[in-house]
């Protein structure tokens, strides 16, 4: 119903507020108007009537003086002056009607005598003439006093009326502007001076078209910054603590890395102390089974030795079975030696066995440590792996102790391969001593056979033979099997050496690996910091 | 002849906080019905006071025959308007979007009541003549005696018309301050 431009906005409202205070007051001032301009009028008229009346009540001397004929001529003309003026001053058609028949009858009466026929009539008309002319003034007065009431009545009516709609007016406008216009502005001016929570009727005044509407969408627009400002600060100091929280993390979890790579690492010098006590033990239990198998290829050497003086002096007793007494008692001595030296070697087989099976807990022992370590180095890798470029030093570090530790178990696995051959050769030169012993025994029982049965001397002695010819065999084996152990003992020598070293380079290279664990720790600690 | 739209508003459209400048949609006849009888309701109103402050005369006379004859127009026109709402229904026009759709009615009962009450005073009364010849037809018999208690009813219930006037004014000029609101589509 409004033109498009018309948005409500304050000026247009109050336009329109003006508008209609405007055609009611116009209205007021109308009526106003209206009422001066017939009162005006009115006091006219009753001024007029005034005079008319003051005149007629003037002639009455002249009026009764003329009615009882004394000085008729001066008197009428009085009353015909006094006509005249009521005639001027009314205006009124009755009057005026009045006043001519009036002045007709005085006029009439004037020149007539006190005692004429015609008198009693003239003088009639004379009074009658009077009185319509008081009627009418009298009835003017009232006319006017009617129209007066009826006027100011109305005006009143009106003037009541109007004042009461303009108050209804005014009362609407102040009510409205007071929610349009005060009340939100007051609202807003709060929201702004206490920064209260803006609410949804602030919302509400937003989508209004007006000036209040523009300064709520304003505010709206500058809690929606503020808000977003706010949220982002927060996100900010979120990122922040979190960062905060990450670094004392990240300086817990070194610490508890430094903790732990030196207990690894003084666990590895405790393994490479072992190692190197379990070397040394190796060196010393192989120098002592080189002494044994020195001596036990001796004791051998010397044993063939004999068997071979057995088995010439067998010879000679097939040559010269004269001297058999002699021979056998010489025989049983050499068989009792003979004993005595396979005993000798027995023992030394035995005492190899037993070396054996100590290099071989030693070399458990070694191995066992060989595999922790190896079991070390990758947790020391993994851990080098987690801390990341600053554990790149260590990482070589550990690699080269697995390396280490792999040669170990090369090197253990070469002695104990070498043990078994060791304990072979032991078992079969106790076999062979065993059988030897047996030999000597049929040897010496041979001798005493011989001395009480030459006779079956001669048949015995191939079989004599034989068995000297294969215990010589024997003894020879004996040597080569000797020659070979010493061989493999000194094989085991010499990994023990390298066990030795690696060892030595072992506890080096975690006294290296601390280091570099140290300096990583400090320099984690300097980053933290 | 607008009212306050419903105030109930979607929280989004409260957030975007951005307003859209849809016009309600009232046919050019409505409107110029509307303004016509606006127009002559103030006319009726200031011709009034003022015949009835001249009291008697010439002046009163011809004022008293425009004033009959713009009475009778209004009442055309309001019946008019009232025919045309009831064929061509403005599409706003829906009981829920209004607060208060009384004034509404109340605003066309006044329009309709006043002149009648004028018409009936005026025929009991007996001056019924209207300009270019016209007369209004006679809804009560002549000399009822009731003339003046029909006119003084006409008056009272004039000026209560423009008291309902000036709230619709109000709820016209809110209903614009608001007009983001409406969601109908823009004509004229």
């Amino acid at each position: 119903m409004f033109p498009r431009s018309f948005r409500a906005q304050v000026g247009q409202r109050m336009a329109i507020w003006a508008g209609m205070l405007g055609f009611l007051f116009s209205l007021y001032a109308t009526v106003e108007i209206i009422q001066t301009v017939r009162i005006s009028n009115f006091s006219e008229k009753i001024a007029a009537t005034a005079t008319a009346l003051k005149a007629h009540n003037a002639s009455y001397n002249a009026y009764s003086q003329l009615a009882r004929g004394m000085e008729p001529e001066a008197s009428g003309k009085t009353v015909l002056l006094a006509l005249g003026e009521i005639r001027d001053a009314t205006k009124d058609e009755g009057i005026a009607k009045a006043a001519v028949d009036m002045a007709k009858a005085a006029t009439a009466l004037v020149p007539l005598a006190l005692i004429h026929p015609e008198r009693p009539k003239a003088l009639q008309e004379l009074v009658h003439a009077r009185s319509e002319i008081e009627k009418h003034l009298i009835a003017r007065v009232t006319e006017s006093q009617e129209a007066l009431a009826e006027m100011i009545s109305h005006d009143r009516k009106n003037k009541i009326l109007i004042v009461l709609l303009s108050m209804f007016v005014l009362g609407q406008i102040l009510f409205l502007e007071y929610r349009w216009l005060v009340k939100p502005l007051s609202r807003m001016a709060v929201v702004l001076k206490r920064g209260r929570k803006f609410s949804q009727s602030l919302a509400n005044e937003a989508l209004r078209r007006d000036e209040v509407g523009a300064l709520a969408r304003s505010l709206v627009n500058h809690f929606a910054l503020a808000k977003r400002e706010e949220e982002l600060s927060r996100i900010e100091k979120d990122k922040l603590s979190d960062r905060l929280s990450r670094q004392e993390n990240l300086k817990r979890e070194s610490a508890a890395f430094q903790a732990r790579i030196g207990e690894i690492v003084q666990r590895l010098e405790e393994h490479a102390g072992q190692m190197a006590v379990a070397s040394k033990d190796l060196l010393s239990i192989s120098s002592n089974a080189d002494e044994r198998a020195a001596a036990s290829a001796e004791s051998t050497l010397r044993v063939s030795e004999h068997v071979d003086v057995v088995a010439s002096s067998i010879d000679g007793i097939a040559a010269t079975m004269t001297n058999v007494v002699a021979e056998t008692e010489r025989t049983s001595q050499v068989t009792a030696l003979a004993r005595e030296l396979v005993q000798a070697a027995n023992e030394d087989a035995h005492t190899l066995t037993e070396s054996a099976r100590t290099i071989e807990t030693v070399i458990a022992l070694i191995q066992d440590v060989a595999s922790q370590t190896n079991l070390l180095a990758l947790n020391a890798t993994i851990e080098a792996a987690r801390a990341g470029e600053a554990g790149r030093g260590f990482a070589v570090v550990a690699s080269e102790v697995k390396q280490l530790a792999t040669k170990t178990a090369q090197a253990t696995e070469e002695i104990r391969s070498g043990l078994t051959g060791i304990t072979d050769a032991s078992t079969r030169i106790a076999q062979r001593v065993t059988r030897l012993v047996g030999s000597v025994e049929q040897v010496d029982q041979g001798a005493v056979t011989i001395s009480a049965s030459i006779r079956e001397q001669h048949a015995n002695s191939q079989t004599i033979t034989t068995n000297t010819a294969r215990t010589a065999e024997n003894v020879r084996d004996l040597a080569d099997t000797f020659r070979h152990v010493a061989g493999l003992i000194a094989d085991a020598k010499r990994a023990a050496h390298l066990v030795t070293e690696v060892s030595a380079e072992l506890g080096q290279q975690s006294r290296d690996l601390r280091a570099s664990v140290d300096r990583f720790v400090a320099s984690s600690t300097e980053v933290a910091a | 002849m607008s009212l306050v739209a419903d105030t109930k508003t979607s929280t989004s459209a409260a957030q975007e906080a951005q307003p859209h400048y849809a016009v309600r949609p009232y046919r050019l006849p409505a409107k110029i019905m509307h303004w016509t009888v606006a127009s002559l309701v103030l006319f009726m109103v200031a011709s009034g006071i003022t015949m009835k402050q001249l009291g008697s005369g010439e002046l009163t006379d011809f004022v008293f025959t425009l004033h009959k004859t713009a009475g009778a127009f209004i009442l055309l026109l309001v019946v008019g308007r009232f025919c045309y709402r009831v064929l061509f229904p403005d599409r706003s026009w829906k009981a829920e979007r209004y607060r208060r759709p009384y004034i509404h009615w109340l605003l066309y009962g006044l329009l309709l009541a006043v002149p009648l009450l004028g018409w009936a005073g005026v025929s009991d009364f007996g001056a019924r003549d209207l300009f270019f010849g016209l007369s209004l037809p006679a809804i009560l018999p002549q000399g009822g005696g009731w003339s003046d208690f029909l006119f003084e009813s006409h008056a009272y219930a004039a000026f209560g018309m423009l008291v309902v006037v000036a709230l619709h004014i109000g709820m016209a000029v809110q209903d614009h301050m608001t007009r983001s609101r409406w969601d109908a589509p823009e004509e004229d």
